[in-house]
């Protein structure tokens, strides 16, 4: 049965939905694409934020490889993602699965497990800024095997290192729960045929769960080092930087450069930079654990 | 309703309308940011009610964040075009703000003088220098230290010595003194440094001793001199002395924003160099005993220290100038009233001999030091060449050599000043 003119009908609900999707729109367009946009443009100036851009071209990206601060903070944030990224999706893989074998209050435990993630990070980096400090509790359980307390966060070999353990604690649960959906998510059926062929172990893990979980995997890959790049607050509030810029990541420089520095067209710079870094190593991860299958 | 009726309800309307109007835009509500200072929110709310209450058509909205927040806050504003009027700014970064035309230059009438001389005249020697850009004053300090060696009297004496009398002179002194009351277990350190806050809690201690040795940051040619051989020698005989004798440094002090002094201020420590400000912030047991002496110096007959300023001061940007800096002269000029609460010292002539300041232990230690000050270096960039000296002091502190790391530091410096 033909209601009325289905051309005009269409035509009507295309209508309404975009005047749905505007305030969604208008978001995306005010509060993300004009930034970034922004950024790219203010990038190509010298800006103080208190006088008028002044057009300089390319002369900060040019400046990008003699800047002292900016190449050092390029490899503590390389080194800063990779030692966290790496360590923390096996970590939430292993308690994902965990969780899995467990057939009575896996809610509890998920919940328990789930804590840190939910925790203000402001609160739960003061707390760890406290425990490594040099009569925290840290170097208590250190003291145990070592004469003397470790220098944890005034040493620039030490500083990275407890940075990167807080990092762990707080981020292994949020990707746990990402893989404990991606396992949940495989059919049964799998293991049982698996079993009826004698998979056992490591071959059901290599050739039914891994292949599964494929699309979860790259979903944790890519979020994982997005947000390991994004990183800011432990850095500030625990370091903030030092010593001797050794924890200085790039989004904290680009915060001092624009607003303790008033470089705004340096630390767009920096900005569009990784924004860049990130978008390409995005495309790069998502390109290489694709589902081929899909 | 006669027209003659209507007329005079009109007219009258109109009339109240207009005096509503008039009576409003003759009030004035001046707005004061201020970094977060409990006691001295308590004062400068006291003295606006004051204000106030002799000029009934004048409020003020004071405002304040933590140090640090507060900054980036002001900034924010000023480049929104929404400057408060009253704004209080650290001494360092007057050439900067002052450079970007954001504050107003001083206003003489309001402080009841005619020129620059007498408003000079009217603060201590060098009160208001490290304020004035090009010959123009921009602020007036709310706060003008100077610092000096703060002692934990019971812990000499369980040495076996007298706080005031064998107190420290020199640098050499002080870390013979330090080894001596620093324990093995590390729970009582003679003395340290204030490690791991912003650039500028760093310059304010190496300063003086710069100073001393004859070290400029910049050299006269306007390039980076922080890495001569008495900058060298300046840090090596002094910050680098604490770590290579394992007595202080960064891995042994507790550190806290809030608080600098904080391992002094629970006796933990027995020698802390601080301001007059400290010690409200000291514990009620090292309150009761602590000992001021005058800051160490590498010659006590050629005596240097450091002279700061958190000020205040009114934006180009404000409306009520007028009224802003006379309220600024109502507040500061109560300098009894400014020690007694705060523990501020506002820089204003005769503030020593005051009675708040007859009662505040150590006020003429400060008082002379001030007579022998400087202000930390002037320079539009201050922040990131503050930065590269500090993050050279915390390499050396773990072990590179001092010049290697004063070498990384200029070159950084001459890299921001050549931008």
């Amino acid at each position: 049965m033909r209601i009325g003119n289905s051309k005009l009908f269409g035509d009507r609900i295309a209508l309404w939905g975009i005047l749905f999707a505007l305030p969604g729109l208008g978001y995306i367009l005010l509060f993300q694409l004009y930034p970034i946009l922004f950024s790219v443009y203010i990038s190509l100036h010298d800006y103080d934020l208190l006088s008028e851009p002044v057009f300089v071209g390319f002369k900060h990206f040019a400046a990008l490889p003699r800047d002292h601060a900016f190449v050092n903070s390029l490899w503590v944030t390389i080194a800063y993602v990779f030692y966290t990224v790496v360590p923390v999706l096996l970590m939430s893989f292993v308690m994902a699965w965990a969780l899995t074998q467990v057939s009575k209050s896996r809610g509890l435990f998920r919940t328990l497990l789930f804590i840190p993630s939910v925790m203000p990070i402001v609160s739960v980096a003061l707390v760890w800024k406290l425990m490594f400090n040099f009569n925290g509790p840290m170097n208590d359980v250190a003291g145990l095997v070592l004469d003397n307390p470790v220098p944890w966060l005034n040493s620039s070999t030490y500083a990275p290192i407890a940075l990167v353990v807080m990092s762990w604690w707080h981020a292994a649960s949020y990707y746990m729960i990402i893989f404990l959906a991606g396992f949940l998510a495989i059919p049964k059926d799998f293991y049982e045929a698996a079993e009826i062929d004698g998979a056992r172990g490591w071959q059901v893990l290599r050739y039914i769960t891994l292949p599964a979980m494929k699309p979860t995997i790259a979903l944790a890959v890519v979020l994982a080092t997005v947000n390991g790049l994004k990183t800011f607050a432990f850095q500030q509030i625990v370091t903030n930087g030092g010593p001797a810029d050794s924890t200085q990541i790039l989004t904290l420089l680009i915060y001092k450069t624009s607003f303790s520095y008033l470089d705004m067209g340096r630390a767009s710079a920096y900005s569009v930079v990784l924004f860049g870094g990130i978008l390409a190593i995005s495309l790069v991860q998502l390109w290489f654990l694709r589902d081929r299958n899909a | 309703m006669r027209f003659t009726q209507k007329l005079t309800i009109a007219g009258l309307v109109s009339g109240t309308a207009l005096l509503a109007l008039t009576s409003t835009s003759f009030s004035t509500e001046l707005t004061f940011w201020h970094h977060t200072y409990p006691p001295a929110r308590d004062f400068i709310e006291k003295k606006a009610a004051e204000f106030t209450k002799l000029h009934p058509d004048i409020t003020i909205n004071l405002h304040d964040d933590p140090h640090g927040d507060y900054e980036v806050k002001l900034l924010a504003a000023i480049a929104a075009g929404n400057p408060p009027d009253i704004v209080n700014v650290l001494d360092y970064l007057f050439p900067l703000y002052a450079g970007r035309n954001i504050l107003a230059e001083v206003d003489n009438a309001a402080f009841g003088v005619d020129s620059t001389e007498a408003l000079n005249e009217l603060y201590q020697p060098q009160a208001l220098s490290g304020l004035t850009i090009n010959g123009k004053v921009y602020g007036v300090p709310e706060e003008f230290n100077t610092l000096a060696l703060f002692i934990n009297k019971a812990h000499l004496e369980e040495a076996g010595l007298d706080a005031e009398a064998d107190a420290p002179k020199t640098w050499e002194e002080l870390f013979a003194l330090a080894e001596k009351l620093t324990t093995e277990d590390g729970s009582r350190l003679g003395f340290n440094w204030v490690w791991n806050l912003d650039p500028y809690w760093y310059a304010q201690q190496y300063w003086p001793i710069l100073k001393q040795y004859g070290c400029d940051v910049i050299g006269e040619d306007g390039k980076a001199a922080i890495n001569s051989d008495a900058c060298v020698a300046a840090f090596t005989e002094t910050w680098k002395v604490l770590i290579d004798k394992k007595i202080g440094g960064p891995s042994m002090a507790t550190v806290n924003p809030v608080n600098a002094l904080q391992d002094f201020s629970e006796g933990r420590q027995s020698m802390a160099i601080a301001g007059i400000w400290a010690p409200p912030l000291f514990s009620d047991a090292v309150k009761e005993q602590y000992v001021v002496a005058p800051l160490p110096q590498l010659d006590p007959e050629n005596p240097a220290t450091l002279l700061n300023s958190y000020a205040l001061a009114v934006t180009a940007g404000s409306k009520n100038k007028k009224e802003a800096f006379e309220f600024l002269n109502f507040l500061t000029s109560d300098s009894d009233g400014y020690l007694e609460a705060t523990g501020y010292v506002t820089g204003r002539k005769g503030w020593n001999e005051t009675e708040a300041a007859k009662n505040t232990r150590g006020a003429q230690v400060f008082a002379e030091g001030q007579k022998h000050g400087s202000f930390v270096w002037r320079s539009e960039t201050w922040t990131q060449e503050g930065n590269a000296i500090k993050s050279a002091i915390e390499q050396f502190a773990q072990g590179v050599p001092v010049k290697e790391a004063l070498d990384q530091a200029a070159s950084q410096i001459d890299s921001v000043r050549n931008r």
